[in-house]
């Protein structure tokens, strides 16, 4: 309980209230969740990852480690969410996180204990990998469960979530990534070109880190309020705060995630940039000794912050720890602001004269040539342990020095992951000790802290150079911009400091907790690779990315590996760079707008009779129609029977239907398909059947002839899309002299197949201005008519195998229409059918559909190879002579009857000898298609069986081991019924 | 992020176009030998660098196009309709 309200900071005075583990607590407007658990003195906020180590507020800002929490409950909870960049809001649910019973007194911390004692288990590196390899069943029933509950973090809600997301397109000329001194600068130079700007930053303030200076009317304070109050007032200018940019993508493209959290959540922003700048800073690095992972060991810039914007003293008793010259500043601001600075303790061995005499003025105790070898502590620091570091980096005898607040800085870090998108590595720099990019993408320009640049007056000319260059390249003129009175040097005279030389967890991923231990053991385990390091360790694997634990993590290895940070190099950074929610990257595509539905002109018939739908591609087709109490396999076997008896009809519109019009389309058509169809005469239809240029049946369907010039083909309902590109490519691309046109009539046209032996007679009073006597209208034949002043056609075709009708009318009308039928029909019996008795009655005439022609079957795989045409070329032809599609060993199509008739086959159900199928047995074929045959009264199946033809009579079985299914059958011709398609010609 | 200026619609995303293959290859004589065929239908050269290739503008005005793309920078230099050459050859690494 150290943390307290010191002064108002920049925050409103406006208090409003949260609710913190069910404790309502107070915080101001414009609080982050952390710094109000400070202001409130709580500073144990969630348990770690895998050691349930005690952990609290390590930053102020998107590198944040430790303080994890989450927001909301129910359906709306947000787990991980990282303390430092959540603004609180009145009534605010807040939970802390992996922890069990609570985040003081944690249970699982055992772990943390078993970790010291067993070295190597059981979350030391690696864990993952090779702890557990006995037992495979043991995984099951003890580790996995118990991993489990043990490691992780936050709870994901099971529930669907009820807010809205949003997506933003935007289009600019100038996208700026970060809202700090540089690229507000940028802006300000760009915003007087008269150019688009937009600008980003991943905090709700502005500012970057002028914000760690204090607030009450410095010069830096006023030059920060000044620039945004211009950039504000100028129409050209899109500030974006709160917004993180996550990732740039080809094309000048950045992807950016706004939380909004008002009405919408989250916006994605998706800016189409013509030029960007990288503004996104550097951040601070932690110093790696025992115990840096307790609550109160911070980075010094945050501390800082803490400070100066929100008011909150993050301890009574500061101790900064450094290796250089920026965490000075640290103790200044709180020395200032009288609050007790019990020392500096810094690694060099000679700090400047200047900050030494800074020190010395305000009576703060610098120990130079010092490092802090542990903190220690219950729950958060109360003390460290401090000893001389020697020339042979081998540390003395330890004091303790009292501390309730621990700030150190490592050195800095620049934000390259935005430069280094798109491919371009990261290279280490000697004097900076971090990696930079050196080269820029084309259209890019990386400046200030991002760029290595720590200086204020440096960062500011570097930014307002870039931008004038940008705006230079698309013809206008970028602006001057005013420094601020004051410069910040930004000289660090850093000491590389990559581990303190002394034992205990000493963390580098704090948020995954991997210590200086795991790199070390990845490395005697031969992990060569950064990237395998990574792997195997999980560094830089957490919500973080690693941000602040990379650079500290490299140099580590490359001290193991006895090589410079450049040979051992560094990762390559991939998008997201921060966490990022789905629901902002669906946006409004969810549910319907992701996948909408297609609709055919019958559909609300459908609907209003109690039809059971069934999902086909964006369709849902009435699957039956069930009379009361009826189950599925009911409804489907009346249904079908009804068919073979009287008259029943079926919305077939989903077929697609494609026009194909020209003085060539005759051609056309004999070059696509495998038979002819130059030679079928006006009003006739003909089943056609394509292959994909490598010989696989690609789709069927019946295509008809309406003039000498003009075809009307009709596909799957599932391969609608993919025959009409392929016309196309093979009009534009191949045979670009064919004058055909070709273009989908599918939503043009309302599509009925008619069937059953009363068919005939229920349309002739359907419709008597047509006549449908078997001399005008035979099998295959085309009729025209028109009812009510609608166009039909009407083809006589049939799938079911009885005399059957396919009627096309006018998509507007198709439910006028099909209501007719239905009241003519009455006399007749008519009933409507669904897709499940069609396929009943496909299979049981052995025709095929997707199940059978699944783009791996050949013609004679399904016995056609007697429908292609000698007479000419096809596509497919050439490929179809491949040894492998003419091997006589492949499985062909058979029918399979069921020998105890009331014995269901399995679809997917293996074809095998022997009455128990085992692993390894001599596989004979599959079941493809399945049903309950009305008229057969049996169980009936089509598969493909090797040597089909030549086994009709023989008996197998078909089993399904997963489920213990073994069915006997016999096999039989694939034509079960009416093979001598009697009935569709009467 | 891709976008492709369609010459008939303008510039779009690539999301409502569809890839459509390797621009450069030559479509076989219908009695061409079996191993034309299959090197027309199989082998792909896997460049490094700029590549030849179509694009369906399938949410558009569905006119195929010949599009040169650099498979190592997504840079598009040039886009034609099918029957258009590139005004340079490109250069192909392989
Ligand atoms: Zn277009």
């Amino acid at each position: 309980m150290s943390g307290f309200r010191h002064h108002r900071g920049r925050l409103a005075e406006d208090e409003i209230g949260f609710s913190y583990n069910g404790r309502i607590l107070p915080a101001r407007v414009g609080d982050t969740v952390a710094s109000a658990l400070l202001a409130n003195g709580i500073e144990v906020i969630g348990r770690s990852f895998k050691y349930h180590r005690p952990r609290g507020v390590t930053s102020c800002g998107a590198e944040e480690t430790g303080a994890l929490v989450t927001i909301g409950s129910g359906a709306a909870a947000e787990p991980n969410v990282r303390a430092t960049m959540q603004l609180v809001t009145a009534g605010m649910q807040v939970s802390s996180q992996n922890c069990w019973p609570s985040a003081q007194f944690d249970l699982l911390a055992i772990n943390n204990l078993v970790g010291s004692i067993l070295p190597g288990s059981p979350f030391a590196a690696g864990f993952y990998y090779k702890t557990f390899m006995w037992p495979a069943r043991l995984w099951y029933q003890f580790y996995e469960p118990s991993i489990r509950r043990a490691a992780g973090m936050g709870k994901v809600p099971t529930q669907a979530d009820g807010d809205v997301y949003d997506r933003v397109n935007s289009f600019c000329d100038l996208a700026i990534v970060g809202g700090g001194a540089a690229g507000l600068s940028a802006a300000l130079s760009a915003s007087q070109s008269g150019l688009r700007v937009v600008l980003m930053d991943e905090h709700a303030s502005l500012g970057g880190q002028l914000l760690n200076a204090p607030a009450q009317q410095t010069a830096l304070d006023q030059w920060r309020l000044d620039t945004i109050a211009a950039l504000s007032a100028a129409d050209n200018v899109i500030l974006l705060p709160n917004t993180i940019c996550w990732g740039r993508f080809d094309g000048n493209t950045l992807a950016a995630h706004e939380m909004v959290d008002s009405k919408v959540r989250h916006n994605y922003h998706k800016i189409h940039a013509k030029k960007i700048i990288i503004a996104s800073g550097a951040i601070e690095r932690p110093l790696v000794f025992a115990n840096n992972d307790k609550p109160g060991v911070m980075l010094a810039s945050g501390v800082r912050k803490l400070l100066n914007h929100y008011g909150v003293a993050a301890g009574k008793k500061l101790l900064v720890f450094t290796n250089n010259d920026s965490a000075y500043q640290t103790a200044f601001d709180y020395h200032e602001q009288g609050i007790q600075v019990s020392a500096v303790i810094d690694s060099r061995q000679q700090p400047s004269e200047q900050l030494l005499t800074a020190c010395a003025e305000r009576g703060i105790p610098v120990h130079r040539q010092s490092v802090v070898i542990k903190a220690k502590g219950w729950h958060g620091v109360r003390s460290v342990l401090v000893a001389h570091l020697g020339a042979d980096g081998v540390v003395g005898p330890s004091n303790s020095v009292a501390c309730d607040l621990v700030a150190h800085s490592g050195g800095w870090t620049p934000q390259v992951q935005m430069a280094s998108h798109g491919g371009r590595p990261p290279v280490y720099n000697q004097q900076l000790t971090a990696f930079v990019v050196d080269q820029q993408a084309a259209d890019t320009w990386s400046v200030g802290g991002a760029q290595g640049e720590l200086g204020l007056y440096a960062a500011i000319d570097q930014a307002v150079a870039a931008a004038q260059a940008a705006c230079q390249q698309l013809n206008s003129h970028g602006g001057d911009v005013v420094k601020p009175t004051q410069d910040c040097s930004g000289e660090l005279n850093i000491e590389p400091l990559w581990r303190v030389p002394a034992k205990g967890k000493q963390f580098i991923d704090i948020q995954h907790d991997v210590t200086s231990a795991d790199i070390r053991q990845s490395h005697i385990e031969g992990f060569v690779s950064v990237e395998h390091m990574k792997r195997y360790t999980t560094l830089g694997m957490a919500n973080d990315q690693g941000r602040t634990a990379n650079v500290n993590a490299l140099a580590l290895m490359a001290q193991c590996q006895g090589q410079s940070i450049e040979a051992t190099g560094t990762t390559r950074f991939r998008p997201p760079i921060a966490p990022v929610s789905l629901g902002g990257i669906g946006g409004r595509e969810v549910g319907q707008h992701v996948r909408p539905l297609r609709r055919t002109p019958m559909q609300d018939w459908h609907e209003r009779q109690g039809a059971v739908f069934v999902e086909t591609g964006l369709f849902r087709r009435a699957q039956y129609y069930p009379l009361t109490s009826e189950t599925i396999d009911e409804a489907y076997v009346r249904e079908a029977a009804h068919v073979r008896t009287k008259v029943a009809i079926c919305d077939v519109s989903s077929l697609g239907k494609i026009e194909v019009v020209g003085p060539d389309a005759a051609e056309f058509l004999d070059r696509i398909y495998i038979n002819m169809f130059s030679t079928l005469p006006i009003n006739k239809a003909r089943y056609g059947i394509m292959l994909r240029e490598d010989g696989h049946i690609f789709d069927d369907g019946t295509t008809s002839r309406l003039a000498d010039d003009r075809y009307f083909m009709t596909t799957t309902t599932a391969q609608a899309g993919p025959v009409l590109s392929h016309l196309e490519r093979c009009l534009e691309i191949d045979w670009p002299e064919l004058r055909v046109r070709v273009s989908s009539v599918s939503e043009r046209w309302a599509a009925m197949a008619v069937a059953g032996p009363q068919s005939r007679a229920t349309l002739q009073m359907a419709f008597p201005d047509i006549d449908f006597s078997n001399q005008a209208l035979p099998f295959m034949g085309v009729v025209h008519g028109e009812f009510q002043g609608t166009q039909l056609r009407i083809l006589r075709i049939s799938f079911s195998g009885e005399m059957a009708y396919e009627v096309y009318t006018e998509a507007h009308y198709g439910e006028q229409v099909w209501q007719h039928i239905m009241a003519v029909g009455q006399t007749h019996e008519i009933i409507a059918y669904g897709l499940e008795a069609m396929g009943a009655l496909r299979i049981e005439k052995g025709h095929v559909t997707g199940a059978e022609l699944d783009g791996r079957t050949t013609l004679a795989d399904v016995n056609m190879q007697g429908m292609a045409s000698k007479k000419k070329w096809f596509v497919g032809q050439n490929l179809l002579q491949r040894q492998g599609m003419q091997d006589a060993n492949r499985p062909c199509l058979v029918g399979l009857q069921a020998v105890d008739p009331q014995q269901a086959i399995m679809a997917g159900s293996i074809l095998v000898t022997a009455a128990n199928a085992t692993v390894g047995c001599d596989k004979q074929g599959w079941v493809s298609s399945m049903t309950y045959s009305p008229a057969l009264n049996s169980y009936i199946a089509l598969g493909f069986l090797r040597d089909g033809h030549q086994r009709y009579g023989e008996k197998l079985y078909a089993s399904y081991p997963l489920q213990g299914i073994n069915v006997a059958v016999e096999v039989v011709s694939q034509h079960f019924y009416d093979p001598d398609n009697k009935r569709v010609k009467g | 992020m891709l976008r492709i200026k369609c010459p008939y619609c303008g510039t779009r995303e690539h999301t409502e176009f569809t890839y459509g293959e390797d621009a450069k290859r030559i479509l076989p004589d219908t009695d061409a030998s079996l191993d034309v065929w299959n090197t027309y239908v199989f082998a792909r050269h896997n460049v490094a660098g700029e590549h030849l290739e179509y694009w369906q503008h399938t949410l558009g005005c569905r006119a195929w196009l010949k599009v040169q793309r650099n498979t190592l920078t997504h840079t598009i230099s040039w886009i034609g309709l099918p029957q258009d050459t590139p005004p340079q050859p490109e250069e192909e690494c392989s």
